[in-house]
């Protein structure tokens, strides 16, 4: 399971498009700012911020409810890998890895 | 009477199809939304609403998340609700998942329009141990609130008079959702400074909010104000600059907090999806997803192909007697000229040529719609979506192309549950090259004809260069005329549910009944000409009618252009091999019947045009032979589907032992790759036109038949060698294809929905 590398930069830190900073409280960019990618079929995470710029697919994501603070479990994955279904707010929506890299992520305990 | 217009909102997979249902009595209009492929149903309900008859129009608008403009979907629902004059939004929320369907909610309340709530499944929320307080959630949303079982014959009578009262009344809700400061500010400013814009405050505001975030709807509907775009935006910016967050997230953050306060006071329990897991753990397991996937898809296609195969014959005489033999004996009856004759039969036939695809289409259409309801659909496209990727399609597309392989129309047709234009359009080409059941009578005639060794593996080959040719296709779309990337995917995994018998009924008979309303009159008019085409006679002695007469235009034009198909390996005197091509475009497998009448007439010149009926038609015992006959026949094929009897009506005829006699090996190989590529047949071609108009029916009709040339003349020459020249030139023209194809991609934008 290693990490790719996107062209979303992610994880470590995305494009902020001369943008005030996005993510929340404070959070300095330290390694434990993940992306789905690295997370496992089981896992927790919760969402802290996201990368990119604006734009459609960030607003479909943000009216789903995938909101700084708000805790998702990625369920499982494909049978070919990609893509994986994420838990949300109740019910189970599916994404691309890459594309979903745009979301910042803090592994919960 | 007072008519009241009700749209109807909701998220998709929460019961918006079971209220409308429950809701009207009547569906008075299917068909799309201008400008896109998206359906549209509007139902009608007539109801007494204190003394007073009123009619309920209840439009179904497209299951949206959010309100804004970044699916056409969003756009079709969002359009229609500002500019059409809407009496009531009725929005429908699922009770096991409330959540999902609040910040659509949020969203319609803060545009002030009428509306009312209704929420579903009442009948579960007690099992899955949820508990909704609906007076509350009604309070806090200050909107009627109705919570029903819509298959509850009371509750659906309740939620009538509920509505109704609701377009009296016209409740619009006093919450108001308030943002920072400076935001608020910045919109009420918007709002002064376009007061030439004549819409009410709260739609106003909206837009602005929508702009904020950066959804330019606003200028999308009014492109003169482009020019203050950068101005707007240097704001926002600033704003954003203010509040401290990027302005997409604030607004998202803003209503969800007030989404989850009211979550918290209204609502207990969560749904536990025990069912769902249990389903899913098998289905998309590991291992086992991609063999159930192939089962699944290999069901609904042999389900269409084989038990609505069964019943093509039965549609086929019935049709022919009522629509066809009955109206001309008739005429017959009477002596009408020749002329009117002909033109009742050529529409006659048209008639008999939808008929045969009833039955197909009608089982296509049933399936689809139990495994979009049961919720089996998003899996599949879960499953299937990385190894469609590199062709610029998503997992959707999976089922599309496998049914090609039955019938290129049910295919075709399938092809509306794909999001984007490209997706549609570039499936639509490639959906043709999977062998449809009715080429593969015509391959095992050559193939049992001049490979008798090797017929198998000869059939077997051209399904795999079509497969082939497909992908090619495909790619060569999606790295040219169809750059750049492909739509993004957010795809819900519903719940399953067990599909009611009689709610699937109802959505396939509204689709199939507005289907072959459209597609119809479009095959019909294509059978008609191309039936006239096939009886006009016209020689020294003037025009003549002659059904399916050897001279006819139609197979005169054959015989008149068959030098082009020289290249190919079809010599002059194999004339009839290329009008059979013309024959072909009615279906595909008639082409064995053209070869057989005209190889026949070739050899004894004695005309045996239609067996004379003994009877007279129009007497009721020959009618009630001829249903007879034709029931007799459903059965046999009935019988046929059980024990699998091989029924391969390939009467190896003297005539059609010609084509060894007129093919060599190598020819008849090129000619069954020509038949594997060339245009799809009417049915197809009308079909294409009816899901994404003409000039793509036209496309896909003029880039399969050129293909089909190139290739099996490239075939022919590689084969024997014979003229270097051809080889050259057919070398070149496929550079030419792919070449023209990059440079008309290069000019084009990339296309992004």
């Amino acid at each position: 399971m290693g990490r790719k590398k996107h062209g979303y930069g992610g994880g470590r830190r995305g494009r902020l498009a001369g943008r005030a900073c996005c993510v929340e409280p404070s959070a300095d960019f330290s390694d434990d700012i993940i992306s789905i990618s690295s997370l496992r079929e089981g896992e927790r995470a919760v969402v802290v911020g996201f990368s990119g710029q604006m734009g459609p697919y960030r607003r479909k994501l943000l009216s789903m409810g995938f909101i700084p603070g708000t805790e998702i479990l990625l369920k499982r994955r494909a049978p070919l890998g990609d893509p994986v279904e994420i838990q949300v707010r109740g019910f189970n929506v599916s994404l691309r890895k890459e594309e979903a890299n745009v979301l910042l992520l803090r592994r919960t305990a | 009477m007072r008519e009241f217009v009700i749209g109807l909102v909701g998220t998709p997979n929460t019961g918006k199809t079971s209220v409308f249902n429950a809701l009207t009595d009547r569906t008075e209009f299917v068909g799309n939304w201008p400008g896109v492929t998206i359906e549209r149903k509007d139902g009608i309900k007539d109801a007494v609403y204190d003394g007073e008859d009123i009619r309920l129009k209840i439009i179904d608008l497209p299951g949206i998340y959010a309100i804004g403009s970044s699916l056409t979907e969003e756009r079709v629902a969002f359009e229609f609700v500002l500019k059409e004059k809407v009496d009531l939004v009725l929005t429908v929320i699922d009770g096991l998942s409330i959540e999902k369907s609040m910040f659509l909610t949020m969203q319609l309340i803060q545009q002030g329009l009428p509306m009312h709530i209704v929420i579903t499944k009442k009948d579960l929320l007690g099992i899955n141990g949820i508990d909704i307080n609906v007076n509350h959630f009604s309070s806090l949303l200050k909107l009627p609130v109705s919570l029903v079982d819509t298959r509850d014959k009371k509750d659906a009578k309740l939620l009538v008079e509920a509505v109704s009262r609701s377009c009296f009344e016209r409740p619009v809700s006093s919450l108001s959702i308030k943002y920072d400061s400076r935001l608020e500010y910045w919109l009420s400013e918007k709002e002064k400074e376009f007061a030439h814009i004549e819409l009410s405050s709260d739609v106003k505001r909206t837009l602005f909010l929508l702009l904020f975030q950066g959804d330019e709807e606003f200028f999308s509907l009014y492109p003169l104000e482009i020019a203050k775009r950068k101005k707007l935006q240097e704001e926002i910016d600033r704003i954003s600059r203010d509040i401290g967050k990027e302005p997409d997230i604030y607004v998202a953050e803003t209503l969800y907090s007030y989404i989850d306060d009211i979550m918290h006071r209204v609502k207990k329990g969560k749904e536990t999806l025990t069912i769902t897991e249990r389903i899913d753990n098998i289905v998309l397991h590991k291992v086992w997803g991609l063999p159930i996937f192939w089962g699944v898809l290999f069901l609904m296609f042999w389900l269409t192909t084989s038990f609505g195969g069964v019943f093509i014959d039965f549609f086929d005489s019935i049709a022919g007697l009522f629509a066809v033999e009955l109206p001309v004996a008739f005429l017959s009856s009477l002596s009408a000229p020749g002329f009117l004759q002909t033109f009742i039969m050529a529409i006659g036939s048209g008639i008999q040529t939808v008929a045969t695809f009833i039955p197909i289409i009608y089982i296509l259409f049933f399936l689809l719609t139990i495994l979009e309801d049961f919720g089996y659909m998003a899996r599949a496209a879960f499953v299937a979506d990385r190894s469609l990727r590199s062709l610029g399609l998503s997992g959707k597309a999976f089922v599309p192309l496998l049914l090609g392989f039955g019938c290129t129309v049910s295919s075709v047709l399938a092809t509306k549950t794909l999001e984007t234009k490209k997706e549609k359009i570039i499936s639509i080409f490639m959906a043709p090259l999977m062998s449809c059941g009715a080429r593969l009578p015509v391959y095992v005639l050559f193939a049992s004809m001049l490979f008798p060794r090797n017929a198998g593996l000869v059939v077997f080959s051209l399904y795999f260069v079509g497969i082939i040719l497909a992908v090619g296709t495909g790619f060569l779309l999606k790295s040219t005329l169809f750059k750049g990337k492909i739509s993004p995917l957010v795809m819900e995994l519903p719940p399953y549910h067990l599909p009611k018998l009689n709610y699937v009924l109802k959505v396939t008979w509204i689709r199939f009944s507005s289907y072959i309303k459209r597609a119809g009159i479009a095959i019909t008019t294509a059978v008609f000409i191309l039936t006239l085409l096939n009886t006009i006679v016209i020689n020294k002695d003037g025009i003549k009618l002659e059904p399916e007469s050897p001279d006819s235009i139609l197979i005169k034009t054959g015989q008149a252009i068959s030098p082009v198909f020289r290249p190919m390996g079809i010599e002059k005197d194999n004339w009839p091999a290329v009008a059979g091509l013309f024959t072909g475009l009615f279906a595909k497998e008639t082409i064995i019947g053209t070869l057989q009448s005209m190889y026949a007439s070739e050899d004894t010149s004695a005309q045996t045009v239609g067996d004379v009926a003994e009877d007279n038609p129009l007497s009721l015992a020959y009618i009630g032979k001829s249903l007879l006959e034709s029931f007799k026949q459903l059965g046999r094929d009935i019988l046929s589907l059980i024990f699998s009897v091989e029924d391969e009506s390939l009467e190896n005829s003297g005539a059609l032992t010609r084509v060894k006699n007129l093919f060599t090996p190598q020819s008849a190989y090129a000619y069954l790759l020509f038949v594997l590529i060339y245009s799809p047949c009417i049915a197809t071609i009308a079909a294409i036109s009816t899901q994404m108009g003409k000039t793509i029916a036209a496309a896909t009709a003029i880039y399969l038949t050129l293909l089909a040339w190139i290739l099996a003349t490239l075939f022919y020459q590689l084969a024997t060698m014979e003229s270097p020249l051809w080889l050259a030139t057919t070398l070149a023209l496929i550079l030419f294809l792919i070449g023209g194809l990059f440079m008309a991609g290069r000019r084009r934008p990339v296309m992004e929905e």
